[in-house]
């Protein structure tokens, strides 16, 4: 049984069809990354599944109980991250996450010592017995991701869970993610960062207006795309000439440049047009010291998306 | 890091029961935090102190008569309809608003919790906090009344009860404002004006207009200070009392004084908080997170 099933939801808003019969599966032990333009309907979908939103019809499944009809039963095992929550500012870390604790019928005796991990695995010990009213955005996010892993759900759903907070934040709350999914959790994450999705998600669900455009995984993407992105380093500078020759290389979709010292090429080719590609930029006197393959190329691929259901 | 395995035993979750004796805990401890209570305990100390003190420097307390304890006893109710609008605008006008306005709702609502106990929770640690503070101005009458009079009269009991129904059945109203409102402050302002406004401005219309304000919430506070008019129920307050204040020689002026009755006063107060609570409930059962 798949945890989380989505039949058919729709969802208007005066008049503005923010969900327009969407359907969805997430897998077992899967890391689906939920991506779609601003109003897609990705939120609109995550707070219906959170029960903040109620749905205008269809059903929605959480480990095998609709949410629409019994949500308390839904959410038993489920832990989310809904927008940037708010936490009652009169309460410490400690007293909101035991709060939590009683609410899902964490045992007393083994409580304390699971909230102290989960505050611990976040890096808000120094700041458990402060008032949360005195917290930023991106501290007020890592207790939402403990509050979200408290209970040690089988069914993570988060919405933008890296919103708010600094590099290092996003790393950590990445990382945090990853080693879940590789436990054997269900993660459905949405994000406006298309590499961390890549990053951190086997599988890709692309929304808009409501609809759903594409679900497979990112393997699979791959492989029908072809588009990757390479990541190809140099010992010398990048000129304009040498570049404008890049780029008229066979297979080349697009060529950036974040330093002046390495490249990014969009490539659709397989492994022998790669080798191809190495030696034509050897051929065109650049030291290359790596050539990595860096994922999907994305970005590409998404816009393109979006472009064709407009 | 310290991740546990996902196969593990299905947890069983806490009964409805269980789940509003937390929310109520939560909801009590952040009333205590912010200082709410402390504030109405200055308050009701202060009024206290005023009561007590102010005829020590005139005639002193009203002794000589057995109505004396209950004539001392009235004194403190001035206050008393205004003392029951402030605990039920800053106990209930944000209650329920809050969550959807200050976003908190993202977090409560997603766990495994039904509104339903989310609200009689709520419910519980307001009414609480406001039984509290109610009940200690009433030790404080009591106390006052035996170390004057020693002796304490059992009308004094039956205001305090009536007091906590009028009390509660405001609170009710509040809340009901609160799950309509879009924002806290809307909803304690508008909370703040009905009752001390829009129903008392309306009982005067009324009475001017020479009929009772029988429906209106704020026109059954009389109860509470109508108990201590004298034992019960002889001495109680008719329900009309009607006062001739000369004009001329030939000619003078009826003024008509409506009394709400113990009954009625029951009956309004119960439908009120009836009416009121299930509207909020249906409200804050429905309402959504937008924005």
């Amino acid at each position: 049984m798949e945890p989380l099933v989505i039949e058919n939801l729709s969802k208007n808003y005066n008049g503005f069809r923010a969900l327009d019969n969407l359907n969805l599966k997430v897998p077992q032990n899967s890391c689906v990354g939920f991506l779609g333009p601003n109003g897609a309907g990705k939120t609109t979908t995550i707070k219906i599944l959170t029960s903040t939103l109620r749905a205008n019809s269809g059903r929605a499944f959480l480990n095998g109980v609709d949410v629409t009809k019994d949500s308390k039963e839904a959410l038993a095992s489920v832990g989310s991250v809904v927008e940037t929550p708010e936490f009652y500012p009169e309460l410490t870390p400690i007293e909101t996450l035991n709060y939590f604790a009683r609410l899902r019928g964490i045992p007393s005796s083994s409580a304390k010592a699971r909230v102290m991990q989960v505050i611990d695995q976040v890096k808000m010990g120094e700041w458990k017995d402060q008032r949360i009213g005195k917290f930023s955005k991106g501290m007020k996010q890592r207790i939402a991701v403990a509050q979200a892993l408290l209970h040690e759900p089988d069914l993570l759903i988060l919405d933008e869970p890296t919103s708010g907070l600094d590099p290092r934040g996003m790393a950590e709350v990445r990382d945090i993610i990853k080693t879940l999914s590789l436990h054997g959790y269900t993660v459905f994450m949405s994000s406006h960062l298309l590499f961390e999705v890549q990053q951190v998600c086997d599988h890709i669900a692309v929304v808009d207006k409501g609809k759903l455009l594409v679900y497979d995984t990112v393997e699979s993407l791959s492989t029908k795309r072809h588009v990757l992105k390479l990541e190809v380093d140099l010992v010398g500078k990048i000129d304009t000439e040498t570049y404008t020759k890049v780029c008229a290389l066979d297979n080349i979709k697009g060529v950036q440049c974040p330093t002046a010292t390495k490249m990014l090429i969009d490539f659709d080719g397989d492994i022998a047009d790669r080798r191809t590609l190495l030696e034509s930029l050897q051929r065109l006197g650049l030291q290359v010291y790596s050539f990595a393959d860096a994922g999907v190329a994305l970005e590409e691929f998404y816009l393109d998306l979006i472009k064709e259901s407009k | 890091m310290a991740i546990a395995n996902v196969e593990k035993a299905k947890r069983v979750l806490p009964s409805d029961f269980d789940q509003i004796i937390a929310v109520t805990r939560v909801e009590f401890l952040r009333n205590l935090r912010r200082k709410r209570l402390l504030i109405f305990a200055i308050i009701i100390a202060l009024v206290s102190a005023l009561v007590l003190a102010v005829p020590l420097f005139f005639d002193g307390y009203p002794k000589g008569s057995s109505l004396s304890p209950y004539i001392f006893a009235q004194n403190f109710m001035a206050g008393i309809s205004f003392l029951t609008i402030l605990l039920a605008v800053f106990y209930g006008g944000d209650a329920l608003v809050s969550e959807f306005s200050n976003k908190t709702g993202y977090a409560i609502f997603p766990n495994p919790i039904r509104r339903s106990s989310l609200f009689v929770g709520k419910l519980f640690a307001s009414l609480l906090a406001c039984f509290l503070i109610l009940g200690s101005y009433y030790i404080i009458i009591a106390v006052s009344m035996l170390a004057v009079y020693s002796t304490l009269v059992i009308e004094l009991l039956y205001s305090f009860l009536f007091a906590l129904l009028y009390m509660s059945a405001c609170l009710g109203v509040a809340f009901a404002i609160s799950a309509l409102m879009r924002s806290t402050v809307s909803a304690l302002v508008l909370t703040f004006v009905l009752f001390l406004f829009v129903l008392s401005m309306l009982s005067g219309i009324l009475m001017f207009a020479r009929v009772r304000a029988e429906p209106l919430l704020t026109f059954q506070v009389g109860v509470i200070s109508g108990f201590l008019s004298g034992p019960y129920p002889g001495s109680y307050p008719p329900p009309t009392e009607r006062t001739f204040i000369p004009v001329d020689n030939r000619t003078s002026f009826e003024f008509v004084t409506y009394n709400p009755t113990v009954v009625n006063g029951i009956i309004v107060c119960i439908i009120w908080l009836i009416v009121s609570l299930s509207l909020a409930y249906f409200v804050f059962r429905r309402r959504e997170m937008l924005g």
